[in-house]
């Protein structure tokens, strides 16, 4: 079966990370790869809203900072708890937050629910800045975490979502997803209940998004309101995916490391103002004018093309 | 002296709000009729100020004055950048490809837009102080900037002229008609792509208008584009997706519950109660508070 | 003189599958063709690559010996070459009045415009009686007298009629059919018919051609494609 594939391939992906990870010693490039993962864990997530449901949200780092600030409240209010259950309660909160707020955001669709995405992110983050008693603008400091155990662990859980998220898109459910995406009225007339599918898309992509938001928490050992809340955690969790291949597993994977990568590259290398915006700016651009579908499925597409043109010619 | 300031306060929140109806008529326009999905407008507003900003500080040409050379700039960078980037999704199906392509093309294209003030202008917050900024007409004891009125006047007078176009020209009857059907209207020998074009042009024309306003009763920094991009499309939201008046008057209302808050609560909030506002709109009413037909 | 010549047309809207597998035909600039077919012989599909809607993929097609399948559905206008579309034609939201007078854009429809106006109003009156209303609240049957109409105030050259009967009642058919005949000889233009009805369209025109399949299997003089088995086929409906 493919899933089997799948699954070997994540396996062979971890040991190959595992033996680099033994020879460089959790030094920049360990580093750098966890920071990739976390996007690519928060992309995979808002794949399945974006992409598999095709409501674009705008305000994922709603529950990338709630899956943050989980982990960070109870270590600023003096509390021992176990960190890596912290991240966990983060990613189930973040879940319930989507559950409760997709009784409003789902009720519309298509542009209105992009930009109620977000106003929520505005609400949210306003919220915090002004709550002394969620540590307002300062943040919260986290002890530093173990980089031997993080990493791996980063890693491990990125590829496990990976193999999820294919696993689930391919099941009965997944199929509801694009059934909702592309025939709605279709899908309504066979029985699916629009609302729960979008629903249950909208928590799980929390769910994952919020996964992301706590590992972040120990990854910086730092949270505060902007880099958690802000519009630019939003912009690159969204970026992934869509460059890379909305409504797909691995071009949303690629997408995600391009735009993080890229973004990284621009900030140390154009030293002009705003530089890396206008790398972001042509890129999109780019993207949407040469393959609307972005760029993984655009190179399928072209190999099959030059394939079928090598058919012919034979 | 407590209702005095409340007026006042109400006065300025119909001023800014005469700013966000702008940006919602330039969005309603191109949306509400031909479909297409603009997201830099804001940025594009916000160019027109540091343009309107260079202009006076190199040159000292006053910002309505500079209106008479950036109007046509910018409808001629609308008319382009809407046959260029947008025309190729124009024949999508609606929201699923097309509004997504449009949003993520203009989105992109807004960046970059907002990439080059920072290049130019760097982040600095820049004001346009130009001497009439604070003039203000005093009636009894509540004072307005002239600005502001100013500002609602040409509101009104855009909507009126927009209306008249839309009703008695040969563009607007041929504008209506390829927002009612496409097909028919090119086999009706309209030149479609030839009218989004300049729909989009004079919706950029209206960005800059907005821009020239907002310049004159705000600080600007690049980083404000997107936010009163979004700020219009509440507005567009809230009034009813698409209607030229409903538009209108929910801009008036944005700015309204933006300076409501921050007389009566936490200015830092503002934003915050306008979304949370937008929620609430959504649940109870999903279609708009001024919905048309 | 040939006003219309189609060579070897393919069309289709998926990248794989063709509707229309290489047709041609011809039109004389002096009489009325008419193009029968069953339903999903591509007729819709021909009428949309000739107005320039649906770009063909392969093949030509010569308006008065100029090539036109490149153009713009507007510039295809422009040079005369005017359709009366099978569904839509009229605008919901603007008046019969702003309807009619949207449809003179060609450069000759201008200079005759009042001409037009009056040998559109003179065929229907109907539509003269509410030209301050929106064609919204038209009946069918006037809105596709209006959609002509249209077709009318753009002083065509060619007129282009796809599937008139489409969605209306068989005698308000007869009757469009009866006022049509006296508007194209009034106007002295040559017709281009697609049509669902065998009778009703062989009727009207002199000639004819039979579609299967994207492609044309028959033609001849009307009388004879009344009596062949292929017409009767798609008469009786199989």
């Amino acid at each position: 079966m493919n899933l089997k594939k799948w699954i070997l391939s994540g396996i062979f992906a971890f040991i190959l990370y595992l033996v680099f990870l033994s020879i460089t010693d959790a030094g920049f490039t360990a580093n750098f790869i966890a920071y990739i993962c976390l996007f690519v864990i928060a992309g995979q997530g808002w794949n399945l809203l974006g992409g598999y449901i095709g409501e674009i949200s705008f305000g994922h780092a709603v529950f990338f900072g709630i899956g943050a600030y989980t982990v960070g409240l109870p270590v600023g209010y003096g509390l021992d708890i176990n960190l890596l259950l912290l991240v966990f309660c983060g990613a189930i909160v973040a879940g319930l937050f989507a559950l409760i707020i997709s009784y409003p955001l789902l009720r519309v669709q298509g542009f209105p629910f992009l930009v109620g995405t977000y106003g929520l992110g505005i609400v949210v983050k306003s919220i915090v800045v002004v709550s002394p008693a969620l540590f307002a603008t300062r943040g919260i400091f986290l002890k530093s975490y173990d980089k031997e155990i993080l990493y791996p662990l980063i890693v491990a859980i990125t590829i496990a979502v990976i193999i999820f998220v294919k696993w689930l898109v391919e099941q009965d459910i997944g199929l509801k997803f694009k059934a909702v995406r592309d025939v709605p009225v279709a899908a309504r007339m066979i029985g699916i209940n629009i609302y729960k599918t979008k629903a249950t898309a909208l928590v799980i992509s929390a769910v994952l998004t919020g996964l992301a938001g706590g590992l972040f928490a120990l990854y910086g050992s730092f949270v505060n309101p902007s880099a958690c809340f802000g519009e630019n955690t939003s912009i690159f969790i969204l970026l992934g995916p869509y460059i890379g291949g909305i409504g797909t597993v691995l071009g949303s994977l690629f997408g995600s490391t391009i735009v993080i990568i890229l973004q990284e590259l621009a900030r140390s290398l154009i030293k002009v103002n705003g530089g890396h915006y206008m790398l972001m700016g042509l890129l999109l651009i780019t993207v949407m004018m040469v393959s609307k579908e972005g760029i993984y499925p655009g190179l399928v597409k072209l190999m099959g093309k030059v394939k079928k043109a090598g058919a012919k010619r034979e | 002296m407590e209702l005095t300031g409340l007026i006042q306060t109400i006065f300025g929140g119909i001023g800014v709000g005469s700013i966000y109806a702008l940006l919602g008529l330039a969005f309603a326009l191109v949306f509400g009729r031909l479909k297409i999905c603009s997201y830099m407008h804001g940025d594009l507003a916000i160019l027109a100020a540091y343009m309107g900003f260079f202009l006076f500080n190199t040159l000292g040409v006053d910002p309505f004055l500079s209106l008479i050379v950036l109007l046509p700039i910018f409808f001629f960078l609308g008319y382009y950048i809407q046959t260029i980037f947008m025309k190729p999704f124009m024949s999508m199906e609606v929201w699923q490809g097309r509004y997504q392509a449009q949003i993520m093309v203009t989105w992109g294209i807004g960046m970059c837009i907002m990439a080059a003030e920072f290049m130019i202008w760097s982040g600095t917050y820049r004001i346009i102080s130009v001497p009439y900024r604070n003039t203000t007409l005093a009636f009894a004891n509540i004072t307005i900037p002239i600005v502001h009125i100013l500002s609602v006047a040409s509101l009104v007078v855009i909507y009126t002229v927009l209306n008249y176009v839309l009703k008695k020209t040969d563009l607007g009857i041929s504008f209506r008609a390829c927002s009612v059907d496409r097909v028919t209207a090119m086999l009706t020998g309209i030149n479609y792509q030839r009218i989004c074009a300049i729909a989009f042009g004079i919706s950029s024309s209206i960005a800059v208008v907005a821009g020239t306003f907002y310049a004159l009763t705000n600080q600007i920094t690049p980083a404000i584009g997107l936010e009163l991009t979004f700020k219009g499309w509440v507005a567009v939201i809230i009034g009813g997706m698409g209607s030229l008046g409903g538009v209108i008057l929910a801009g008036l209302l944005v700015g309204l519950v933006e300076s409501l808050t921050s007389y009566f609560w936490i200015p830092a909030l503002k934003e915050a109660v306008l979304f949370v506002g937008l929620l609430i709109l959504l649940i109870t009413r999903p279609g708009g508070l001024f919905k048309s037909r | 003189m040939k006003i219309l010549e189609v060579k070897d047309l393919r069309s289709g809207y998926d990248p794989e599958v063709d509707v229309l597998r290489g047709l041609s035909f011809e039109v004389e600039d002096d009489e009325c063709v008419a193009l029968v077919g069953a339903n999903g012989a591509g007729k819709s599909t021909l009428m949309k690559s000739l107005s320039g809607i649906l770009k063909p993929k392969q093949g030509e097609v010569y308006y008065r010996g100029e090539r036109i399948d490149k153009l713009l559905p507007h510039q295809i206008v422009e040079l005369g070459v005017v359709q009366v579309p099978e569904e839509g034609g009229t605008f919901s939201n603007l008046t019969i009045e702003e309807n009619l007078m949207i449809s003179c854009r060609r450069k000759k429809a201008k200079e005759e415009k009042e001409e037009n106006l009056h040998l559109v109003y003179e065929s229907f009156p109907a539509l003269e009686e509410k030209k301050q209303l929106l064609a919204g609240s038209l009946s069918g049957g006037q809105r596709k007298m209006l959609s002509i109409g249209k077709a009318i105030m753009e002083s065509p050259e060619l007129l282009l009629l796809d599937d008139i009967s489409m969605g209306l009642a068989p005698k308000v058919v007869e009757d469009l059919y009866v006022m049509l005949k006296d508007l194209t000889k009034k106007m002295n233009i040559p017709v281009l018919i697609v049509e669902q009805i065998v009778d009703i369209a062989l009727d009207f025109a002199e000639r004819g051609y039979v579609m299967t399949q994207g492609e044309i299997v028959l033609s001849g003089s009307s009388q004879e494609l009344l009596q062949t088995d292929e017409v009767k086929k798609i008469y009786i409906g199989i």
